[in-house]
């Protein structure tokens, strides 16, 4: 009986003083404060309990597990293609990144290259899917200030992310878009989606990123709540396996597209040649809480480069790769119109059948707006993984909470808070 | 009965004001949503009509939103009135009373209509008024402007009350915090106060009317001390930048979390009327009350006369009710621009808004005290004067300035017990050292 | 000139209305949400918020919240600024050629420069920083 009631009398005040640390110090002042999980500051359900002496925290507990998901757990039910709805629930403010990660690792333990075109689709959709989330949470950065108008300057452009989206899937906001070895379907029209491209990165999302950046990078108060606040330094970063934009913001230039590249980021990714996209990857070394915003607003503008190089150059051809026929679904015109696609696809619907990945354990990482997402996967050759963990960013990087803000006052923890950017369903995958 | 023509004034302009401001209040609500939602691209409140679901009068759909507060101060009645078992009932039910009243006689000392002769009369022959100049405002005492500052300083009861009625720690916190910025920023309101009051050398509202349509708007002879007040009645009034005492993302709702239907909204209408009164005072003050012009007189200094034929006294009121309605104007663009405010930048930390009353409103509202004072006594009061001394103290202000010793407000501080940040020295403890911080449920006596 | 000297308590009395006026505005608004709303007590909705959970002890303890030193300088500092309240009304309405003229506002600097006094003092101390 988890929330069942105690006896009345739990409510009376104990008039014994608490002793706190036993043979320390008689802190019979401090209070212990839940923060969470029903708090309007801490983004999602996640809770803090806290130790204040006065406003300072003198010590902080992070909480995990009141979203009761169990996604991974799913993963072993569900085979690598159906998978992709539950991925992208774990991180629900990019969830396309999400996606592309899940399958780019399935894809390196099927040994699919995929084609061209479907590399150049994906990494557009990826960097818009950084971009979505970085708009929300420099946004939040002011939200958690006080200030809810920067908010909704981040939210209006995100809507035409999710305008993309749901021309590209049909879905706005979880867009499942991704199959292995390729993709739901084609675009619709290119034409159109390199205008409604085009039109968010040029007029949108500068916009956004400029009122924002107007509103609070010279605020002196925007400052003064920021400058200093959180501060994780070099070392810390390293060792306690921080990734993404704080690792950046913390001095540490590891970014796996640069690191590890994969999809178009890779020099030669259209196997004629072609180079890399070419971008920058911000680094602060402050480490603080206006570092983070910093480093954030700057990934946002190197995003849409990335998306103006590719964007007029995006290859012919097929999205889906069929070169082993036992891997990606047909096309519903050689379903209908001949045997061996027929055939097929019965052998990758019917419960019976299916995929025969190799027996293999197969690590695959991305960097996504939050950091190193990675997927662990380990198949019993079944169509169906075996085990499907995962290495969500928010989790790896949440852990740090307590170090950061023990020592600082109450109200700093919703910036502090803010700028980790914790996604709760990630915490409890 | 025999009662006199300024008290028979008084009530009448009292009753009225009330009502216009409590109107007011209600759709500066409807203002500051819709504001909000222009400062923000959005539309904002533009549905809820005055057709209340009839469709006999549907033809009253929609009206830009305005009934919004109407609609909304009708479901705060409809809501239920919910008190937490461990608080102090008493208390809970005293705090939105100890705070709605201060909130609407505060504004008791504003002559809203300026001065006006009344005859004698009397009504329906019981009472009995004994004519004469009466000032219009509700309530005419000789100590003038000081009754501003009493009553600014009752506010604060409420909240702390509120704050530690409810039994909720995030209520407790936010009343503390509202307890000690209110009382530290009654003294830039008193310091800024008596740096104009030097010039006036009076505590009369009317007299400090007549000053500034003689010598121009104050604003323009003391500009550091208008910044300084207005920056106090935006920490007394809780306003942003300063809502350290209601800030959701920290506290919640801050004193009055707990609190729900019609005695949350009389927090809701308090803070409001708080506005309205503190902007119609710094109109009073600094912008000449009812002259519309800073340095031009448009209504002249004569009282009024509001008596003989029909037309007269039409004409005598038509006068009367443009003087307040160029006050509320005033006041009512003043808290347009609180609102501004609050939309368009973050929130201070509560240590920051201590430090800065401490450590820069104050010793600079004491400099223009003593700076005015000199001026006073070498005879220069006149605007220009005073705006060369203020500019001096504006310099010596950024000379001084770098000058402060110099410290990190964001740095840690080391504390007993932490365990990433923990005194020198100090055996650290890793996982929770009290049961409370593991249990969902309080285990009686661990406490 | 206004002065402070008489006491017309006659003046209030409009002020005493209003306070009558305000107080039953809101025992009105209060006692009417008590008759109108629903009452549905529970014993999980009597619990005091804290994020969800239940509350961990109680609110009525002792709270650092450094505001003691800062409520005495307060006090020192309001008292100030009622003792200056006559003297601007008055000081500045004295004739230029007034022997006390000078004296006064000698006086008050002096007065002033006491406090400024207390308040190095004060900020030497540390009063006024919050940490």
């Amino acid at each position: 009986m988890p929330f069942s009631l105690k006896p009345a009398e739990q409510y009376e005040v104990d008039a014994d003083p608490v002793k706190y640390l036993a043979g320390h110090v008689d802190t019979g002042d401090r209070w212990v404060l839940n923060f969470g999980p029903q708090h309007p500051a801490t983004h999602t359900t996640l809770r803090l309990v806290l130790e204040l002496d006065g406003e300072r925290i003198a010590r902080c507990t992070p909480h995990i597990g009141y979203l009761h998901s169990g996604f991974e757990k799913l993963g072993e039910h569900l085979d690598y293609n159906q998978y992709v709805t539950i991925v992208s629930r774990m991180n629900y403010l990019s969830p396309i990144s999400n996606d592309i990660a899940w399958h780019g690792a399935v894809e390196a333990l099927f040994g699919i290259d995929i084609t061209p075109r479907c590399k150049v689709l994906r990494t557009i959709m990826a960097e818009l899917g950084r971009i979505q989330d970085h708009l929300l949470n420099i946004g939040a950065a002011a939200l958690d200030l006080g200030a809810f108008t920067g908010f909704l300057y981040g939210f209006n452009p995100r809507e035409k992310i999710y305008d993309l989206c749901d021309y590209v899937s049909g879905q706005r906001f979880h867009p499942d878009w991704t199959r292995v070895g390729g993709l739901m379907k084609d675009l619709p029209d290119e034409e159109t989606f390199k205008r409604m491209v085009k039109s968010f990165v040029h007029d949108d999302m500068p916009q956004a990123v400029k009122d924002i950046e107007t509103l609070l990078v010279r605020n002196r108060i925007f400052i003064d709540r920021t400058r200093g606040v959180g501060t994780l330094s070099r070392d810390d970063a390293i060792a306690w396996s921080i990734s993404g934009p704080l690792a950046r913001a913390s001095g540490v230039k590891r970014d796996l597209r640069k690191d590890a590249p994969y999809l178009c980021y890779a020099d030669n990714w259209d196997g004629q040649g072609a180079e890399a996209v070419k971008f920058q990857v911000p680094v602060c070394d402050d480490g603080d809480v206006l570092a983070r915003f910093l480093v954030r607003c700057e990934e946002v503008k190197q995003s849409a480069k990335i998306i103006d190089q590719l964007i007029d150059n995006i290859p012919g051809g097929p999205v889906d790769t069929f070169a082993d026929g036992k891997m990606v679904k047909p096309r519903k015109e050689d379903v209908y119109g001949s045997i061996e696609g027929l055939i097929q696809h019965f052998e990758i619907i019917m419960s019976n059948r299916g995929w025969t990945p190799p027996v293999a354990e197969m690590y695959a990482a991305q960097e996504t707006a939050n950091g190193e997402l990675g997927y662990y996967i380990v198949s019993d050759g079944s169509p169906r993984a075996w085990r499907a963990s995962v290495r969500p960013p928010s989790f790896i990087n949440y852990q740090v909470m307590a170090k950061l803000i023990e020592g600082h006052q109450l109200a700093d923890i919703v910036a502090v808070l803010g700028s980790l950017n914790v996604v709760a369903a990630e915490l409890d995958r | 009965m025999t009662i006199s023509a300024q008290t028979f004034a008084s009530v009448l302009v009292f009753a009225l004001v009330v009502h216009v401001v409590l109107l007011t209040c209600a759709y500066l609500i409807y203002v500051e949503r819709k504001m909000a939602a222009y400062i923000q691209d959005r539309i904002g409140p533009n549905r809820v009509g005055f057709d209340f679901g009839l469709p006999i009068l549907g033809f009253l759909k929609g009206c830009l939103g305005l009934g919004q507060s109407l609609a909304d101060g009708l479901k705060f009645l409809l809501k239920e009135d919910y008190a937490p078992d461990r608080a102090d009932k008493r208390l809970f039910t005293l705090a939105p009373v100890a705070i709605i009243i201060p909130a609407l006689i505060g504004f008791a000392i504003i002559p809203w209509g300026g001065t006006a002769t009344i005859p004698s009369f009397s009504i329906l022959g019981l009472v009995h008024v004994t004519g004469g100049e009466v000032v219009l405002a509700g309530l005419n005492a000789n100590i003038g402007i000081v009754y501003l500052l009493s009553v600014a300083s009752l506010g604060v009861y409420g909240v702390t009350i509120a704050g530690y009625a409810s039994n909720n720690k995030y209520s407790f916190i936010g009343g503390m915090r509202a307890t000690a910025q209110m009382v530290s920023y009654e003294i830039p309101l008193g310091l800024s106060l008596l740096a104009i009051l030097l010039v006036y050398g009076t505590l009369m509202p009317e007299e400090i009317i007549a000053h500034q349509r003689q010598h121009g708007w104050m604003v323009f002879a003391q500009p550091i001390a208008a910044v300084l007040f207005f920056i106090a009645i935006l920490a007394e009034a809780n306003r942003a930048p300063f809502d350290v005492a209601e800030a959701e993302q920290e506290l919640v709702g801050g004193y009055h979390t707990e609190y729900s239907s019609m005695r949350f909204a009389l927090f809701f209408l308090a803070e409001y009327a708080h506005m309205i009164t503190s902007s119609a005072m710094f109109a009073l003050l600094f912008l000449g009350g009812w002259e519309p012009l800073p340095f031009v007189s448009v209504f002249g200094g004569g009282a009024v006369h509001l008596g003989g034929g029909v037309a007269e006294v039409l004409l005598a009121v038509a006068v009367v009710g443009l003087k307040l309605a160029v006050l509320f104007g005033k006041a009512v663009t003043l808290v347009a621009f609180m609102m501004l405010i609050r939309w368009t930048i973050p929130r201070l930390r509560y240590d920051q808004i201590m430090m800065g009353a401490w450590q820069s409103v104050i010793p600079l509202a004491l400099t223009v005290v003593v700076v005015t004072a000199a001026m006073v006594q070498w005879g220069r009061t006149d605007t220009l004067s005073l705006i060369l001394a203020n500019g001096a103290v504006f310099a010596l202000m950024m000379v001084v300035m770098p000058l402060m010793p110099k410290y990190d407000p964001n740095r840690k501080i080391p504390l007993y017990g932490s365990r990433f940040n923990p005194m020198p020295g100090e055996r650290v403890v890793t996982g929770p050292t009290v049961a409370l911080a593991r249990e969902d449920h309080p285990v009686r006596g661990s406490l | 000139m206004s002065t402070l000297g008489e006491v017309n308590l006659s003046s209030y009395l409009p002020l005493m209305v209003v306070v009558l006026m305000a107080a039953t505005f809101a025992a009105i608004n209060i006692v009417g949400t008590l008759l109108i709303g629903p009452k549905r007590p529970g014993k999980t909705k009597g619990l005091t918020y804290e994020s969800g959970m239940n509350p961990v002890g109680t609110a009525r303890k002792r709270f650092n919240v450094r505001f003691y030193l800062i409520a005495m300088v307060f006090l020192v500092f309001d008292v100030e600024i009622v003792f200056l309240y006559p003297w601007a009304a008055t000081y500045p309405n004295l004739a230029m050629s007034d022997p006390d003229r000078v004296i006064w506002f000698w006086r008050i600097l002096f007065f002033l420069f006491t406090t400024v006094v207390a308040y190095v003092y004060g900020y030497r101390k540390g009063v006024f920083r919050f940490d």
